[in-house]
């Protein structure tokens, strides 16, 4: 993996993994919680957050000082931060899994539109497995990227106009079209 | 008859010689007052002449700028109220403590969430020069003299004691005395319990249980349920907790 997270000192307070009582303080410990959680993902390019099985890793577990988020915790800081367009569940109302937008979809999508453009894949047919682990894609963000976050940004290029899914027999196969400079 | 006519050129006669000597005490007193005018405007411009001089020093210096600042205000110069004009414009000093004002006003508002308000003298200079990333050193005297500067603005903000700490709060609210007796008991191990306030400071469990909900509902201290017994950490005292 890459190298190793530099936890922000508050990460070794132990109440900040007790859900605080006073509502203000509540407010700022899910604020912090939040910036926590986006810059361990964006450090890992990590999009997905489980949330049992996170709470038994590093983010969520001090093993230092013997605490550990509770998933109910957990849970009302990720509500927030679908408030703040920073994450978005999985598959709701189930809130067991959710996305985690260190960029956020339109983000995704700018940078794939400028890819193509600089790539001169303007009215050629791309296939989603190309985009995410092609090696015409190699050392841009979205390589690797989670594949529903794709299908996002994919999904504003569509509505943008610009491009275009084009059904393929599985998955992996699917197609986008992207459309030229005039076109 | 006569007696009366006395009388009134005794008055009259007293009133002169008051005159005579309101006049020459007057006259004395303008004379000390032209005096001291003269040695204030001496020292003044000695005191200039230093600034001009050692204008760097000063400004790098914690301690002489501690010792200049003091000669100032004893000769009731304030190089700190007077933004504009000559002291300012001298040794660039409103400016200097208007910056350092500024960002702790910045660093107070974006912890308070955290700490309540309260935040640790020794804490809040680190945080300033971290945030200031210039290599003029600031010392406490200048967070000091700086916080002074923003009290008429009425924000609260203010230098207390707890304990053998000096802490800055920045809400106007005052900590009654319990509150304080239990921060200056958290000092040492950065948190309290129930059962340490009891056996510390004697108290009854209302009276406990009354202080705690208090600096909770404060902001002043965090609850830490998965202590057993539950521990109440003042987060001004953990250090980086800021960071």
């Amino acid at each position: 993996m890459s190298q190793r997270f530099e936890f922000p000192s508050i990460h070794n307070f132990s109440p900040f993994y007790t859900q605080q009582v006073t509502q203000t303080t509540l407010q700022n410990q899910i604020v912090l919680w939040s910036e926590i959680i986006l810059s361990y993902f964006r450090h890992h390019k990590l999009y997905r957050l489980e949330l049992s099985e996170a709470l038994n890793g590093e983010l969520f577990k001090n093993q230092g000082i013997k605490r550990r988020l509770k998933l109910e915790t957990l849970q009302i800081i990720i509500d927030h931060m679908v408030k703040q367009g920073t994450a978005e569940w999985d598959s709701p109302p189930s809130k067991n899994a959710a996305l985690i937008y260190w960029r956020k979809p339109e983000e995704w999508a700018s940078l794939i539109d400028k890819w193509v453009f600089d790539c001169g894949l303007n009215n050629s047919i791309v296939t989603l497995y190309e985009i995410l682990h092609g090696e015409s894609s190699e050392g841009m963000e979205f390589h690797n990227l989670n594949q529903t976050i794709l299908l996002k940004a994919l999904d504003i290029l569509v509505k943008r106009g610009v491009a275009q899914l084009l059904q393929g027999s599985s998955a992996d196969d699917l197609g986008v079209k992207f459309f030229g400079i005039n076109g | 008859m006569n007696s009366r006519r006395v009388g009134i050129t005794g008055l009259r006669r007293k009133q002169a010689a008051n005159d005579h000597f309101s006049k020459v005490g007057s006259n004395y007193e303008k004379k000390q007052i032209e005096q001291l005018k003269v040695k204030l405007e001496t020292l003044k411009s000695n005191l200039e002449e230093f600034a001009r001089k050692h204008r760097k020093d000063i400004e790098k210096e914690p301690k002489l700028r501690t010792h200049f600042s003091k000669i100032c205000a004893n000769v009731g110069v304030d190089p700190l109220l007077s933004n504009k004009g000559f002291w300012a414009e001298l040794l660039g000093y409103g400016n200097f403590y208007y910056d350092i004002c500024v960002q702790i006003i910045e660093i107070c508002r974006s912890t308070r969430g955290r700490n309540g308000g309260l935040v640790e003298l020794g804490e809040l200079k680190r945080q300033l020069t971290k945030k200031r990333s210039s290599s003029q050193e600031i010392s406490e005297d200048d967070i000091v003299r700086a916080i002074k500067t923003l009290k008429p603005l009425g924000n609260g903000f203010e230098i207390i004691q707890i304990g053998d700490r000096k802490m800055v709060r920045s809400v106007p609210r005052e900590l009654n005395s319990d509150q304080s007796n239990v921060l200056v008991l958290a000092q040492e191990k950065g948190y309290v319990t129930k059962y340490m306030i009891e056996s510390e400071l004697g108290w009854g469990m209302e009276r406990i249980n009354d202080v705690i909900d208090t600096l909770l509902a404060d902001g002043l201290c965090w609850i830490d349920e998965q202590a057993d017994p539950i521990e109440y950490w003042v987060p001004s005292f953990f250090k980086g907790v800021d960071d």
